[in-house]
């Protein structure tokens, strides 16, 4: 079996080495920012220093390892988007493996042992590069900075390839490769409303503790923090299912009343999947929420008499790691981007040469890209910023100033998280050309 | 009208076209066949300006099209040649009636009244009532109207098909092409047809056949058909020219 899956991965096509290379590359980020932040976790300075001032202080360094955990997530679903390139011809090669007489079970684990290598090679390549940042730092801190434990890295590497392995083997769950060479994909379920139910208990929940706040029936005071804290997960988590049927929504109405054709065909493409869609814009929606989350929470701090030099150093190194939480998930929707261009070159190069100009079709990416993104990144936003104005508003300190720095910073938010997806649909336009020459017509 | 001199086209070391001359009249119905590998599709890709020969002129009623830039190219194909293929060509998430309606929306009609041509088309191709249905829902034959009446919509002066019945059924193939052949006489548009299929290259007033890149003989019908309501296959009968 192990000779199989080596002659399977030495026989791959540039695209499968492209994807092979891009989960490398996703694998060795989470690693890296995984093994960081175990780093700050263990990082102990004593003395005060001139350079290190930020991370004396617990909460600051406690803040800084928790968000670059987080922009693990980012990283983890920019692996996962790589993973669904060249999705066709990798499949085609696992019907040919039934057909030679493997059974469904052993095909699955060759693409276990697909993602489990690559996700190998990065975690190794990750654990590397973050020794050596830290051999650097360490030398030109005069040995301040302690190196994280070896025991540490194996367990984030460990961590890294069983969640590859996992992620292969329930990968091969949707496809069904039968021994005449067909393959067919399980189908997945479509948008469905109660997937809304997430978000109106997380609502309902939030409210309950807003409102019963010391009069709540349960735990008193504790009760209805638990209450809120529990309603805002359940909100973020709901938010995140319900994209699907958010966008889906929203694509069929645009193509209900859309007056260009660039706009109906990028409705109906968006209506077609928009659990694509939704996977994509996972991260943008997240960085969006927490950014006008963390606005919302900066404009209280801002206007309030008690900002310290380390309080607003955090709250930059947060919107440092949530620009690169964009930047992270700009490279998984370019990889989307990608995936639905290879889906969908030979219908736009037939478009192109009955006499569609190139740039219409360049026109109808950056639409879906904003019939998608719009709503995501404002429920995202919307929600954000009113779950802290709507918990701490009452405190003191907050002032219309306040309210008009967080309403302010969530709209920008928003459309960042918008112009990020149109950015990555006009760079796409570059693949586009490829897709439409005229090589793709004769394709059967 | 339409006119090819001398075209030459070669992908790397293969030459594609070698020196093809030919010329299509108005409302004329003109098979090019061949075997695989003759050129059949790049000739066909030259004539409707989707790729430019490495020299050679093509020309629409005297007008060069080959020295066009892409733009106007791309403006030629979509106010005078409608375009029919084997596979694929009917955008997966639009209906039938949405697919037949985008050429008419993308040369600025609107959207009702984009959607009324469009229905009347699928009426006349009698695939009216799969118009609100998606191409996957379709067999192959009704894709094939429902492409050839996305074809026929804006007008075209000629409609280019690449092999168009190679995916159907013998049954399905011959509904396609009396549909095409049908519409394309009655409108008096022109339509050059690429095939390996006799019975495709009979329904046409001439037939060009490709060889290694070259033209290797032209056989026409007994008698002129132009303007006739719908040429059958018995049109097969003709004389050969090679």
């Amino acid at each position: 079996m192990i000779t199989v899956m080596r002659m399977m991965v030495r026989g791959r096509s540039p695209r499968e080495r492209a994807r092979a290379r891009l989960m490398s590359a996703g694998a060795a980020l989470a690693t890296f920012l995984l093994c960081t932040a175990a780093n700050l976790l263990s990082f102990r300075i004593d003395a005060p220093h001139d350079r290190l001032w930020v991370f004396t202080e617990h909460e600051p360094r406690l803040l800084a390892a928790l968000t670059l955990t987080l922009l693990v997530v980012p990283a983890t679903v920019f692996t996962y988007q790589a993973s669904r390139l060249a999705t066709a011809t990798r499949e085609r090669r696992l019907a040919a493996l039934r057909l030679a007489g493997a059974t469904p079970y052993e095909t699955r684990l060759v693409g276990a042992y697909e993602v489990g290598r690559q996700a190998l090679l990065g975690g190794l390549l990750g654990g590397v590069a973050h020794l050596a940042v830290n051999v650097a730092l360490w030398r030109s801190l005069d040995g301040v900075v302690p190196l994280l434990s070896p025991m540490w890295t194996l367990v984030v590497l460990a961590a890294v390839v069983l969640i590859g392995v996992g992620s292969g083997l329930a990968a091969g769950r949707h496809v069904v490769a039968s021994p005449l060479g067909l393959v067919r994909r399980a189908r997945p379920r479509g948008p469905r409303a109660v997937d809304l139910l997430l978000v109106g208990l997380g609502v309902a929940l939030f409210a309950a503790g807003f409102i019963g706040k010391g009069r709540f029936p349960v735990g008193g005071p504790y009760g209805a923090a638990l209450s809120v804290t529990v309603g805002a997960v359940l909100l973020l988590f709901g938010l995140v299912l319900a994209a699907t049927w958010l966008i889906g929504a929203v694509a069929r109405r645009a193509g209900r009343t859309a007056a260009a054709p660039e706009t109906l065909l990028a409705a109906r493409i968006v209506q077609a999947d928009p659990r694509a869609w939704a996977r994509a814009l996972t991260v943008v929606g997240l960085t969006v929420f927490f950014g006008s989350a963390v606005g919302a929470q900066q404009g209280d701090i801002l206007f309030s008499p008690w900002l310290t030099t380390s309080k607003v150093v955090a709250y930059l190194l947060i919107d440092l790691a949530l620009l690169l939480a964009l930047v992270t998930s700009a490279a998984a929707l370019a990889v989307h981007q990608a995936e639905a261009l290879l889906d969908h070159r030979r219908s736009f190069a037939v478009l192109a040469a009955s006499g569609v100009p190139a740039s219409a079709l360049g026109r109808v990416l950056t639409r879906q890209a904003l019939i998608a993104a719009s709503p995501v990144c404002l429920v995202a936003a919307v929600a954000g910023a009113g779950i802290i104005i709507l918990t701490t508003a009452d405190a003191p300190g907050w002032s219309p100033g306040t309210f008009t720095f967080a309403a302010v910073r969530a709209a920008v938010t928003a459309g960042i998280g918008v112009l990020a997806a149109v950015l990555v649909a006009r760079v796409s336009r570059r693949t586009l050309r490829g897709a439409l020459r005229p090589e793709e017509l004769r394709a059967g | 009208m339409l006119e090819a001199r001398a075209l030459r086209k070669t992908f790397g070391r293969t030459t594609a076209l070698d020196g093809v001359s030919l010329e299509i009249g108005e409302g004329e119905i003109v098979a090019i066949t061949g075997p695989s590998g003759s050129g059949k599709s790049t000739a066909l890709h030259c004539l409707a300006g989707v790729i430019r020969p490495e020299s050679g002129e093509v020309r629409l009623d005297g007008r060069r099209v080959d020295t066009l830039g892409e733009d106007a190219r791309t403006r030629l194909r979509r106010e005078n040649f409608g375009i029919v293929f084997q596979f694929g060509q009917l955008v997966p998430e639009l209906s039938a009636v949405e697919n037949v309606a985008l050429p008419l929306l993308f040369n600025r009609h609107g959207r009702q009244e984009s959607s009324r041509a469009a229905r009347s088309w699928l009426e006349r191709l009698d695939v009216a009532g799969c118009a609100d249905l998606r191409p996957g829902e379709l067999s192959g034959g009704q894709l094939q109207r429902v492409a050839v009446a996305r074809a026929l919509a804006v007008g075209p002066r000629v409609i280019f098909a690449d092999e168009p019945t190679g995916a159907l059924d013998s049954l399905a193939g011959e509904q396609v092409m009396d549909a095409l052949v049908g519409t394309a006489r009655e409108s008096r548009t022109a339509l050059v047809v690429v095939t390996h299929d006799n019975r495709v290259a009979a329904y046409a007033d001439r037939e060009i056949v490709l060889r290694d890149g070259a033209v290797a003989g032209t056989s026409t019908a007994g008698a002129s058909t132009a303007g006739a309501s719908v040429a059958g296959p018995s049109a097969a009968d003709g004389e050969v020219t090679a």
